[in-house]
């Protein structure tokens, strides 16, 4: 015991809990998942987010763009489908300061990203990308370093071996709101995870347990909805 | 005192640009290496003779006015180049236009030559001599002959008949031209290094005096005057080779036995008439070219002779204070049309630099078919330089604006493959996302002046939420009844904006519903969408929010003919 109270003195052993968190976070917006996180999102750095799409992934994020956009810019590279400028909008983002990138390849998005990230003029980058081989990943982590922006990488779920990130989440869909399994964290204790529930905050992505249970009933509804023409009775 | 012009006459001006531009080898080195320089001759493509030449060529031999078999006879290895009118006329406008900062009284005489009147510039600069000093300066390797004169045709004629060779130094290491012998070399050393005014030879300035004094007794001859050709046959059918010969004449006499022109060009000579010399005025937008002498294949070569054109367009912003937004480039390719390239810059640039990087960014993407000969460059769009507030201790020293970095992502991506969100007021959700391409540093403004007709500026547009099973959704009845009230269209836009934020919309929309496929489990409330009818594109949709079995939130609606799938709850 001696032995280790000298270590811990001259600080060759430490506690992880005693560990400052080196990085600056900002609250995600959600009670549980700052909890989670420690303080909320690492800033400055490489955030992996995995998920499928339409999931709720996007409005998870949705209070870190908000705060951090601040009059820079916000990239989207390579959105899978369109986005939505009223959603976005109404999540109190500034639509004049978003650009959209389509690139046509990969070897392109991960120059843009790094570009806009290096630029010192965006507050974050969201790129959907599927893979992206390490070194990019670091060289993408400096230049968010070096602009002091956030690189928030969505892909699909993966079953690679965790990436060199700061932060690395799997989302799931959960009928209360969404389930959220924290991979890896920098200097976070061990896999961990959550459920948000969203009954607060978008109460129409919840589906309570007693709503679940009637849902068969919803769908033998539909399937009759869909012979009968809608709009005949209401003429 | 009497005006004081001077008539600056360029010999070989497309063949010493040629030079300066391309090779542009530090001046004080030429003297070295004109050992190894090729022989170069231009060809008038007329008379197919050898019109301009360099000293090896002289050198060899050759001699103006001989023809092309003489040429490769005095010298095998010589290189033939077509002399192009239009070019020098080109490289004399650049010339004028660098004069014109040191010297606005400025006429062109083409193809090749150009008077300043520097009488009211003497005081400024301390004498002729150091503006002659000045001149050199901007022009180190061209070559020029001098005529100075109290008219401008009396400059002219001295420039042709009996020039004044400017001589070549530089700044630092004096004299450079080989033709200049050793002892006025030392003169101009030690001028130069007593920094006094006079910093011409003074056995030159001397030279400049007597030549000055001559063009008031005017000793040249007549056939390197303005006069036509009919006038100076005739003149020399009565013997009349020199100009006192025909100073000594009378007047009447003169104007009894010859044409008008005679007179008029004799009054010009000696000042009772002023001479009809077109001003020069500088041109409003940049534009300067660039021949190369060889051919590039490669994107990759075109970075030198860019890099020259564009530090040229630097030095051009920077005496004006001004910024470019946007550059034509144009490459002319040996076989075909030519490549017009437009590079954008969303804050405006003047630094050389900045407009390389996203030059580059959009050649890099290009194919050249053909080898490139020529680059143009343009500047279109130019304003005054604002003025920028910048932190003094700025840690970030590479940061961009957001506005360079819009220039930066258009010139490698294009308009075609960035966008940026607008939001109109409408109900159609197709109509009220719009994705419009990134124009260049024109940021769309969200409230704009003149609205398209919008969905919602219809009364009888209406959005009624036909069932509720949630009191938030109260809000969203009480918002389309006061809607469906009537008011007036302006107050009714606002309520239709305000209205918008209460709608929940999904992130992702598919560019076309495409029908429903899957099982689905319907959340309750509907909103019913009736829009469209006054345009041809009508909807009746009733719109519900439904979660499929994977988990993903889905944006359905139901019309007539059946379910689809509108968009994703991301």
């Amino acid at each position: 015991m001696s032995a280790l109270s000298k270590l811990t003195a001259t600080g060759k052993v430490w506690r992880l809990s005693e560990v400052q968190a080196t990085t600056a976070v900002v609250s995600t917006g959600f009670h549980e998942l700052d909890q989670a996180l420690a303080g909320g999102w690492p800033l400055h750095t490489v955030i992996d987010l995995q998920s499928q799409l339409g999931i709720g992934e996007l409005r998870l994020l949705l209070p870190l763009l908000q705060q951090q956009q601040q009059g820079k810019l916000l990239v989207f590279i390579a959105p899978p489908l369109k986005l939505c400028g009223q959603m976005l909008q109404q999540a109190g983002l500034q639509l004049s300061q978003l650009l959209i990138l389509t690139p046509h390849n990969a070897k392109d998005a991960f120059w843009a990203a790094e570009v806009c990230l290096k630029s010192g003029c965006c507050s974050a980058v969201l790129q959907w990308q599927a893979s992206l081989s390490v070194a990019q990943l670091k060289r993408l982590q400096l230049c968010a370093e070096q602009g002091q922006s956030c690189h928030l990488l969505l892909r699909p779920l993966q079953s690679q071996l965790a990436l060199p990130v700061a932060l690395s989440l799997q989302l799931s869909p959960h009928p209360l709101g969404i389930a959220i399994d924290i991979l890896k964290r920098r200097g976070g204790h061990h896999r961990s995870r959550i459920v948000l529930d969203w009954q607060q905050h978008y109460p129409q992505l919840c589906m309570p347990a007693e709503r679940t249970a009637a849902a068969s009933k919803t769908q033998a509804a539909l399937s009759c909805l869909n012979t009968a023409p809608a709009f005949s009775q209401s003429a | 005192m009497n005006a004081l012009w001077l008539y600056l006459r360029f010999p070989s001006l497309q063949l010493d640009l040629l030079y300066q531009e391309l090779k542009a080898p530090p001046a004080s080195d030429s003297a070295t290496t004109t050992g190894v320089e090729p022989a170069i001759c231009l060809i008038d493509n007329q008379k197919l003779q050898v019109c301009q030449l360099n000293k090896a060529a002289q050198q060899a031999g050759i001699c103006l006015g001989h023809n092309i078999s003489m040429a490769c006879a005095f010298s095998p290895d010589v290189q033939l180049i077509p002399y192009q009118p239009e070019l020098e006329h080109n490289q004399l406008q650049q010339l004028a236009s660098q004069l014109y900062l040191y010297c606005a009284d400025l006429a062109l005489d083409a193809p090749a030559a150009l008077w300043l009147r520097v009488d009211p510039m003497l005081q400024l600069y301390g004498g002729l001599a150091p503006l002659l000093f000045l001149l050199r300066q901007q022009f180190p390797r061209v070559h020029i002959l001098l005529g100075a004169g109290h008219t401008a045709a009396a400059a002219r004629l001295l420039a042709c008949d009996q020039p004044f060779t400017l001589p070549f130094f530089t700044s630092e290491a004096g004299v450079t031209d080989p033709n200049v012998t050793t002892t006025q070399r030392k003169n101009t050393t030690a001028a130069l290094a007593s920094k006094a005014g006079n910093r011409l030879p003074p056995a030159q300035l001397q030279q400049l005096a007597t030549d000055l004094q001559r063009a008031s007794t005017a000793q040249c001859n007549l056939a390197a005057s303005a006069l036509p050709n009919d006038v100076l046959q005739q003149l020399r059918a009565l013997g009349i080779v020199r100009l006192s010969q025909l100073q000594a004449l009378p007047k009447a006499e003169l104007s009894r036995r010859f044409t008008k022109t005679l007179c008029l060009y004799l009054e010009e000579l000696s000042g009772e008439r002023p001479s009809d010399l077109q001003f020069y005025q500088p041109p409003e937008q940049f534009s300067a070219q660039l021949e190369l002498l060889y051919q590039c294949e490669f994107v990759a070569q075109l970075q030198g002779p860019l890099t020259l054109l564009l530090k040229k367009l630097q030095a051009y912003l920077l005496q004006r204070a001004q910024y470019c937004y946007l550059l034509e480039l144009q490459l002319q390719l040996q076989q075909g049309e030519p490549l017009q390239l437009s590079i954008q810059s969303a804050q405006g640039e003047y630094q050389y630099q900045r407009w390389l990087t996203l030059c580059q960014l959009q050649l890099e993407q290009l194919k050249l078919k053909a080898p490139v000969v020529q680059l143009k460059l343009c500047a279109r769009q130019a304003c005054l330089r604002p003025e920028q507030a910048l932190a003094l201790f700025d840690r970030s020293t590479t940061a961009l604006t957001p506005a360079q970095l819009q220039s930066l992502l258009l010139a490698k991506f294009g308009p075609e493959l960035l966008f940026q969100l607008n939001t109109v007021p409408a109900h159609r959700p197709d109509k009220a996302n719009q994705c419009l391409p990134l124009s260049s540093g024109t940021v769309p403004p969200l409230k704009t002046k003149n609205r398209p007709i919008s969905d919602t500026s219809y009364q009888s547009a209406c959005t009624t939420t036909l069932t509720s099973a949630r009191a938030t959704e109260d809000t969203n009845i009480k918002s389309a009844e006061v809607n469906q009230r009537g008011t007036a269209p302006g107050a009714k836009l606002k309520q239709a904006e305000h209205h918008n934020f209460d709608l929940f919309r999904p992130a992702f929309l598919l560019t076309t519903p495409v029908p429903l496929q899957e099982p689905v489990q319907l959340q309750p409330g509907v909103e019913r969408l009736v829009s469209g009818w006054w345009d041809g594109q009508p909807i009746e949709r009733d719109y519900q929010i439904g979660r499929n079995c994977k988990g993903q939130w889905c944006w359905l609606f139901r019309d007539k003919t059946g379910w689809y799938l509108q968009g994703y709850f991301a």
